[in-house]
């Protein structure tokens, strides 16, 4: 037990359990709306953005996180109008995120090491502010899911009957991108850009297969979340492994687990 | 009786095609109105329309006052086409769907009270589901999933219900009694109908009024004038005009 008397492992549990719980939360109301990808196209994009940050030594998830929120209003605005639908327009800003971080990764040469900790994260290597600013962001953004629940779960479940309800769905399709853009720069710190959209993806559907009802779902999802994280944390100190992976790996588990269970 | 929808030449063209050409006419109160026509008739594009959610000329008034200044769309539910086959895999349970219908009365935050999920049994009682409340739509028949989704449309108590197509996934029978749910609530209720089918036989012994549109308004009227008007056999063939109107000794 005395793994927990380190500062950086009770940061790294503290910061992965509500990171954890924003995108497992998120997770299911995207997979259902079938943008499950949004995540893997926006930490693409993160990727662009971060190594601009190197590049001109500014924080990178400062530059991130506007750059993510514009890109995810962007997507929702060309889904809307139906110029392109989900999947294409998810792949067309991630493959430009790709490609900014490719040419500033090869102009700036001296940051590949930071880029490498942004690529594939570092949970063990949180620092306080980022702990203080993702619990900060985290409460935020769980305050506003809230407020907004049944506005958020009707335009999931059917966005036209939303709008003829008085639904304003401009406004929360813009809130649900915002949320989600927010999440994925925060996540990741944690397990990478690499991964951050199967912390999106694999607990939704893991819940989606034992759950009975969609607050069930929810709470089941923050559960298996949470329960990953710290498991994937723990794993990872054990046996010297990156924590990102690890996590992702539990999750996978989990989620072959919950299958197999269903399937009986 | 009472004008609640009035349309004034409304015409809908998309993509320089045109769906809806130059239709008026009015609803009142207590209709309960069949609408018809071939595939491709523009029967949906008038719902939606209505709904405030296709972009028209004309003018459109809902319980008198103009569409685009109408607010009171808790008084309309609306059950479309592709709802069944568009959910049913969702995770909710009943009772979560059919609080759902209630958004359009809760103001920010919209957190339901005691009396919201009063009004969720009480819908679901009225249609007799309330068994059923904590299953989730997969694990129900397509019967019950449209009462489900009936009570969803019913729960805010509407003034109007607007029903695309809801019975042409089920079985004859449970679409007979489908409709008979409807026709109680028509009457007593009062609760104006507007139901869209391209079957005319499975309603025609429930609707008032008759809508039959082709592009154009081809006929709008009672089941009386319905079988005086000649013009309406192009559209169907005589035995099949006069086995709708023999039902009905007309």
């Amino acid at each position: 037990m005395e793994i927990f008397e380190y500062t950086f492992i009770q940061n790294a549990i503290i910061s992965g359990i509500f990171i954890g719980l924003l995108t497992s939360i998120l997770g299911v109301f995207l997979v259902l709306k079938k943008l499950s990808l949004i995540g893997d196209g926006l930490s693409h994009l993160s990727f662009g953005a971060i190594t601009i940050g190197l590049f001109f030594g500014i924080y990178p998830l400062w530059v991130a996180i506007p750059i993510v929120i514009l890109a995810s209003l962007l997507i929702q605005f060309l889904i809307q109008k139906s110029f392109l639908d989900g999947d294409s327009s998810i792949g067309i800003i991630s493959a430009f995120g790709i490609s900014v971080g490719v040419i500033f990764s090869s102009i700036g040469k001296g940051f590949n090491i930071d880029l490498f900790s942004y690529l594939f994260g570092n949970i063990l290597t949180v620092t306080k502010s980022e702990l203080t600013f993702s619990i900060i962001l985290a409460i935020i953004i769980m305050i506003v899911i809230y407020l907004y629940y049944y506005d958020l779960l009707y335009i999931t479940f059917d966005i036209e009957q939303a709008k003829v309800s008085g639904v304003k769905i401009n406004f929360i399709q813009s809130l649900l991108s915002i949320l989600t853009a927010l999440t994925i720069v925060l996540a990741i710190r944690m397990v990478g850009i690499m991964l951050v959209s199967a912390l999106i993806i694999i607990p939704a559907n893991t819940a989606l297969q034992i759950s009975n009802g969609f607050r069930q779902t929810l709470i089941n999802s923050g559960i298996i979340s949470v329960f990953s994280i710290f498991l994937g944390i723990l794993l990872s100190f054990k046996f010297n492994l990156p924590s990102g992976a690890t996590i992702i790996l539990v999750n996978l588990f989990l989620f072959f687990f919950s299958t197999i269970i269903n399937r009986k | 009786m009472k004008n609640i929808i009035k349309i004034k030449n409304i015409s809908v063209s998309i993509q320089n095609s045109i769906i809806l050409n130059d239709i008026s006419l009015t609803i009142q109160k207590g209709d309960f109105v069949g609408i018809f026509g071939p595939n491709g008739a523009g029967k949906t594009t008038l719902i939606r329309t209505l709904l405030g959610l296709q972009n028209f000329s004309g003018e459109i008034n809902l319980f008198n006052k103009s569409i685009d200044k109408f607010e009171g769309w808790s008084k309309i539910g609306y059950l479309s086409q592709k709802q069944a086959t568009r959910s049913i895999n969702f995770p909710s349970t009943v009772f979560e769907i059919v609080m759902l219908g209630r958004i359009s009365l809760l103001k920010f935050p919209k957190i339901p009270s005691h009396q919201d999920k009063l009004a969720v049994i009480q819908a679901l009682e009225k249609l007799k589901i309330a068994d059923i409340k904590n299953l989730s739509l997969k694990e129900l028949s397509g019967g019950q999933q449209q009462r489900v989704f009936l009570a969803k449309t019913l729960v805010a108590n509407p003034e109007i219900l607007i029903l695309d197509e809801p019975t042409n996934a089920l079985d004859p029978e449970i679409r007979k009694e489908f409709l008979e749910i409807l026709q109680s609530l028509n009457k007593n209720y009062n609760i104006t109908i507007l139901f869209i089918t391209h079957d005319i036989h499975s309603l025609n012994e429930f609707a008032n009024k008759i809508l039959f549109l082709n592009k154009k308004l081809v006929f709008w009227g009672n089941l009386l004038d319905f079988c005086k008007d000649d013009s309406l056999s192009f559209y169907f063939n005589e035995s099949e005009h006069h086995s709708i109107c023999k039902q009905h000794n007309i």
